[in-house]
């Protein structure tokens, strides 16, 4: 037979060449960096990293500007991007000693960073933390010393949409008495005499929510030592209404579910005008309303009165926080001192990054919030005389919680495991994430 | 320079005529050991024009593969994180045997890759069969079966096929013309897997190029001695199509064993990011990137990638011993 192949180069040659390549690809994926980095003496050079939407982008820009126009000799490099994608470049970043010298931080991963050194303590670089409300700075601390500063602070609230609850002729409850039964009853009704679905479901996998109703049984999902402090069996009735609520077609059915979850804030149910109620954090109300084009109602997520107590809580809606190698800590501290303390920057910021953490900041500017921003800052001076006391700061590796409990949840509504079964699966494995 | 570049081009006749380049200016040695000299240095030059040729591929090799290999490597014995780690032994390993959400991905990556790559073979196979005749605007057609290998990894198809596949996507409008009521093709754990799988076995465009040349090899002598014996098209397939094309299909198989393995992106956007729904889709990779990058366990997704790196070695090595009692290299005997 004659070989057409030019290169001589036999075909089994090539077969292994080929494969060689291709077997070698997947180790890059998982490759850190240990080169460089360090910590030289004040360069004026700043990397200023920050999730968030456009707008957010758009006036923290302006901050940025406003800061430089005050700081000869400083230059700032921002950084602006979407949450997901923020933590898997920030997590880079960190891991090849290239970290940014200002960051903005959450609740979940803030303790990861500070137990790994990555973050500097800031209680005495220059940062003017006096007006910083004390049980806020509290929510930022790691053995006594604070690692981020909490911007400002948000409330979960059941978001509804009245125009669709009339449509569907279903009264409006009183969020100051209701129940979770209650609830219940309400979105059933909704899905089964309106066209829209009474809540998206979405939710019910978020730990936050679920520690609420934990709270409200005297529980909590973690303890202060950093273990699990839920029993098992508020767990079980939190699937099982889960699955009452599903086979009553109050809820979408599970597909419809993950879908919405995949979506993304301005896909989901509620922004589209095709879901009633859902649960979101006080900030996140006007990037809602602005996607609906139309105004929304916030009731109390229900249980907060007939429980052993209120479960809501004021949650810091993230945090400001310098890297330990940042290259100028002095610029690093003015940074962040003029983000949380100065006119300029909330002038600009307003409620965005929650109803502001400084308290003489936030008097200031309360009168003068957008209708949106207004509602959530209404809605968290009505609720902050009820509240008990917030929950224990999150231990380390609690930031897969979210993850595990989706995942617990999308197995459970497919009907795949029983509620009891779900429960043990999710305890076992947040457990081995946060080593108790 | 110029001697120098003569000697490179023409080695042969420089032995014997006037002895120019540094080599042979040295004091002189005798002819027969001056001309050996010549060549060795020669050969050494020329070994440095291919390295320094070679060089841009070299020095990526070594900076962007086998650097990263090594490190990650070694990071695979610690518990790096964050920019700290320190040694653990094997401890990463160990925990391998007792992380049910990795032996799902394992099963979930095998399932994946020893369904769709047989049926993505047997597609590129026919259709390279089909246009092998010499139709008219082969070169149209072949590009139009071919345009999905391009498309099919990118994330703007996975997004359209998110939309597609989803409960009020194209998929369910066709089905529901007929009474069917669908699913959600990509939102349900019982089937999400398979859409992934179908889209997989779309891209049959490469490994189809592949078998077109290598039928373009098989010498129609042998179609003809075939007919002439009296075989019918099937016949001839099985006889003579078959056997004289093992080699490529040899090629093909563990060259798209290991595409599989490897595969990412699809699992990555259709589930955004997280494998779901509840883990169907967690490709072994996916579940490499989650512990690195979403649980900032870099030490134990460097000790995952060298465990896909050990799967796939294996099966590997699987096929090439397995070749020798079904693949025919008709140069070998």
């Amino acid at each position: 037979m004659k070989s057409s192949n030019p290169s001589g180069v036999s075909r089994r040659t090539l077969a292994k060449a080929g494969i060689f390549g291709a077997a070698s690809a997947p180790l890059l994926a998982a490759c850190g960096n240990d080169g460089g980095g360090g910590a030289d003496k004040g360069d004026g050079e700043l990397d200023f990293w920050w999730w968030g939407s456009d707008p957010r982008h758009e006036y923290t820009q302006k901050i940025v500007d406003a800061f430089l126009a005050k700081n000869d000799g400083i230059t700032i490099k921002p950084s602006p991007n979407e949450f997901d994608a923020y933590w898997d470049a920030l997590n880079v970043s960190v891991s090849g000693n290239n970290a940014p010298d200002v960051l903005q931080q959450d609740e979940r991963y803030l303790r990861d960073y500070a137990d790994k050194n990555a973050l500097l303590p800031l209680d005495d670089i220059g940062i003017d933390l006096s007006k910083i409300e004390e049980s806020t700075l509290k929510t930022g601390q790691l053995d006594g010393e604070t690692y981020g500063i909490g911007t400002g602070v948000n409330a979960m609230a059941l978001l509804v949409n009245p125009a669709l609850v009339e449509a569907a002729g279903v009264a409006m409850p009183d969020d100051k008495t209701w129940s979770w039964a209650d609830f219940s009853q309400f979105i059933t009704d909704l899905s089964t005499k309106g066209d829209a679905i009474g809540n998206s479901a979405i939710s019910f996998s978020n730990e936050s929510l679920f520690n609420i109703f934990a709270r409200q049984k005297g529980e909590s999902l973690y303890t202060p030592e950093g273990g699990l402090g839920f029993t098992e069996a508020t767990m079980n009735e939190w699937w099982q209404m889960v699955l009452d609520l599903r086979d009553a077609g109050a809820i979408p059915e599970p597909s419809k579910i993950v879908e919405a979850f995949s979506a993304g804030q301005d896909q989901a149910p509620l922004a589209t005008g095709t879901g009633v109620t859902e649960f979101y954090w006080t900030n996140q109300i006007g990037a809602i309303q602005k996607v609906l084009g139309s105004d929304l109602v916030l009731l109390r997520v229900p249980g907060e009165s007939t429980g052993t107590q209120p479960g809501l809580y004021l949650k810091s809606a993230m945090y400001w926080s310098i890297s330990r190698t940042t290259s100028d800590q002095a610029a690093a501290a003015s940074l962040v001192d003029f983000l949380l303390n100065s006119d300029e920057s909330l002038d600009l910021m307003l409620g965005d990054r929650g109803v502001p953490s400084n308290t003489a900041q936030r008097d200031r500017i309360l009168p003068n919030l957008p209708a949106d921003q207004k509602l959530g800052a209404d809605f968290i001076a009505a609720i902050t005389p009820e509240l008990a006391e917030g929950p224990p700061v999150p231990p380390v590796g609690s930031g897969s919680a979210a993850d595990i409990m989706l995942g617990v949840f999308e197995t459970m509504i497919f009907g795949d495991v029983t509620v009891e079964d779900s429960t043990k699966s999710f305890m076992e494995q947040l457990s081995a994430e946060i080593g108790a | 320079m110029t001697d120098n570049d003569v000697a490179v081009v023409r080695p042969k006749q420089r032995s014997s005529g006037a002895p120019p380049g540094p080599a042979a200016s040295a004091p002189s040695p005798g002819p027969e050991r001056a001309r050996r000299r010549t060549g060795r240095s020669i050969r050494s030059r020329e070994r440095w024009a291919a390295l320094s040729f070679l060089s841009p591929w070299l020095i990526g090799l070594l900076a962007i593969t086998i650097g990263p290999m090594i490190a990650s490597f070694y990071l695979s014995f610690t518990d790096y994180s964050l920019g700290y780690g320190e040694w653990v032994g094997g401890e990463n390993y160990a925990r391998m045997f007792e992380d049910p959400r990795l032996a799902n991905a394992i099963k979930v990556t095998a399932v994946y890759t020893f369904v769709s790559v047989p049926l993505q073979l047997a597609a590129a196979l026919l259709l390279a069969i089909v246009l092998d005749r010499g139709l008219r605007g082969m070169a149209f057609y072949r590009s139009i079966f071919y345009l999905p290998s391009l498309l099919g990894g990118s994330v703007a198809i996975a997004i359209m096929w998110r939309q597609v596949f989803g409960t009020e996507g194209l998929v369910n409008q066709v089905l529901a013309i007929f009474g069917i009521q669908g699913e959600g093709w990509v939102s349900h754990p019982d089937y999400a897997l398979g859409t992934l799988i179908i889209l997989h076995v779309w891209t049959f465009g490469s490994p189809m190029i592949i078998f077109l040349a290598g039928l373009r090899q098989i010498p129609t002598m042998y179609y003809e001695a075939a007919k002439i014996d009296g075989a019918g098209v099937m016949q001839r397939f099985v006889s003579v199509t078959l056997p004289l094309l093992t080699p490529i299909i040899f090629f093909n198989l563990v060259l798209q064993i290991i595409n599989s393995f490897q595969s990412f992106t699809q699992a990555f956007i259709i589930s955004s990011g997280k494998g779901g729904p509840a883990d169907s889709t967690m490709f072994l990779t996916l579940y490499l990137y989650d512990q690195g990058f979403t649980q900032f366990d870099m030490g134990y997704a460097s000790a995952i990638a060298w465990l896909l790196l050990a799967i796939i070695a294996i099966f590997t090595a699987l096929n090439f011993l397995m070749s020798k009692f079904w693949v025919f290299y008709g140069d070998n005997d």
